[in-house]
């Protein structure tokens, strides 16, 4: 088990909770460090240019400054929490370029109910064994993650750009997803 | 009562990415609010975001990058999360529509909007329609389906895939039966007759995908169904 990963979680943990409790700006200068150039390049994949992927990551930091009491190190990692205000801001950019007058309250907005805490053991063991798996996927699967997670093409799009029948592409997500759960699963 | 019809990994994957169609994407949320196995599942889509965040190569931010984010700060600007809500929101609050209750709270407001400026339509002796209101340009469409109890739904097919999620009630068909949270799946080879169980009303959310069809898959279902 790769205890530096296991390090580094808590560390990042611990910047935003002495964000929330202190705004404590050093914290935070550290957390900007580390993840702001990671935005930067998961945004330029994603599409942006150079400056509109700088100006999202602004974004981004801004609102984990302003929301780091809503951090919880039980429900989920640091890097899981920031990945989930980056797609949110993402969903929301495409939905207003539809639809200008947009309802705040709408489901899509906001992430997904928070968990019973009961649920979740032993997430920074399970997040470290996650990260193993992810070095240990087979390409075909990895391929498929990346071009979801960092290029935002949905199942669909996927099959279309690699010519694979729809039926192969959710049959390799199910793979994928139940051998990094079965990872994760197993540090419960 | 725990669903027994989940979400597939492909909606899952999907709903992590970000990349939901916006009529899929209210499905998802409505199977997830009513769900705790899925939202599991989802949770751990998420951190599989998260994990591939952290593998991903840095590419440098710009000189001063982080004292201009620190100047926003000390200047009190907003994000788009603390942007105050449009003057909206109060829209069909008084409704007393049935709906309104069995939909999972974060649907509400949606519910409430399109109840607000659509109307229900009735498609069949016992059956009737509401189009969710959605952002247009996109290839989904949603909308509510009330059958009352022991009542069904005229046969029909679809272009792409029609999901169906029940929020209350249950119906049957020749896959199955279904009941509040559970999600079925048909793609446009299926033609089938679901029937409401008697002693409910069903309502189900109704949304079909309609993949890179032109001629647009909802003006299809109308016709159908014989609008």
């Amino acid at each position: 088990m790769p205890n530096a990963d296991i390090n580094e979680r808590e560390i990042l943990a611990d910047w935003v909770e002495s964000v929330a409790e202190n705004g404590d700006r050093a914290a935070f200068a550290r957390l900007f460090a580390h993840l702001a150039p990671r935005l930067k390049a998961f945004l330029r994949r994603l599409g942006s240019a150079d400056a509109a992927a700088e100006e999202l990551v602004q974004e981004v930091m801004l609102t984990v400054w302003r929301k780091a009491a809503s951090f919880d190190r039980r429900q989920s990692s640091v890097s899981t929490w920031v990945f989930t205000i980056a797609r949110n801001r993402r969903i929301d950019l495409i939905r207003r370029e539809s639809k200008p007058a947009l309802d705040p309250e709408e489901p899509l907005l906001r992430p997904s109910a928070p968990l019973p805490a009961d649920t979740i053991a032993a997430e920074t063991r399970r997040d470290a064994a996650l990260r193993a798996a992810l070095a240990e996927l087979p390409p075909e699967q990895l391929d498929l993650l990346q071009l979801g997670y960092y290029e935002g093409k949905s199942h669909v799009e996927i099959a279309e750009l690699r010519k694979l029948p729809l039926g192969t592409v959710k049959s390799r997500m199910r793979l994928a997803f139940s051998r990094l759960r079965r990872a994760m699963e197993s540090y419960q | 009562m725990t669903p027994s019809h989940h979400l597939p990994a492909e909606l899952l994957f999907d709903h992590a990415a970000g990349t939901l169609d916006p009529a899929l994407a209210v499905l998802v949320d409505g199977h997830l609010a009513l769900c705790l196995q899925c939202r599991v599942k989802a949770q751990e889509c998420l951190a599989v975001g998260g994990g591939l965040l952290d593998a991903i190569e840095p590419v440098a931010m710009s000189e001063g990058a982080f004292d201009r984010l620190m100047a926003r700060i000390d200047n009190g600007d907003v994000t788009w999360f603390d942007t105050p809500k449009p003057a909206a929101p109060s829209f069909g609050e008084e409704t007393t529509d049935a709906l309104i209750d069995v939909l999972p709270p974060a649907l509400r407001p949606l519910g409430r909007r399109s109840l607000a400026t659509r109307r229900w339509r009735s498609i069949a002796p016992g059956v009737k329609t509401l189009q969710l209101d959605l952002p247009t340009g996109h290839q989904g469409s949603a909308q509510i389906i009330r059958v009352d109890a022991g009542k069904g739904v005229p046969h029909h097919t679809h272009l792409g895939n029609e999901y169906t999620l029940v929020l209350s009630g249950a119906f049957n068909d020749h896959s199955g039966r279904f009941a509040r949270g559970d999600l079925q799946i048909t793609d446009a080879s299926v033609k089938h007759r679901p029937i409401a169980e008697p002693g409910e009303t069903c309502m189900v959310l109704a949304v079909t995908d309609g993949p890179l069809r032109l001629t647009g898959a909802l003006g299809f279902i109308q016709r159908s169904l014989g609008y």
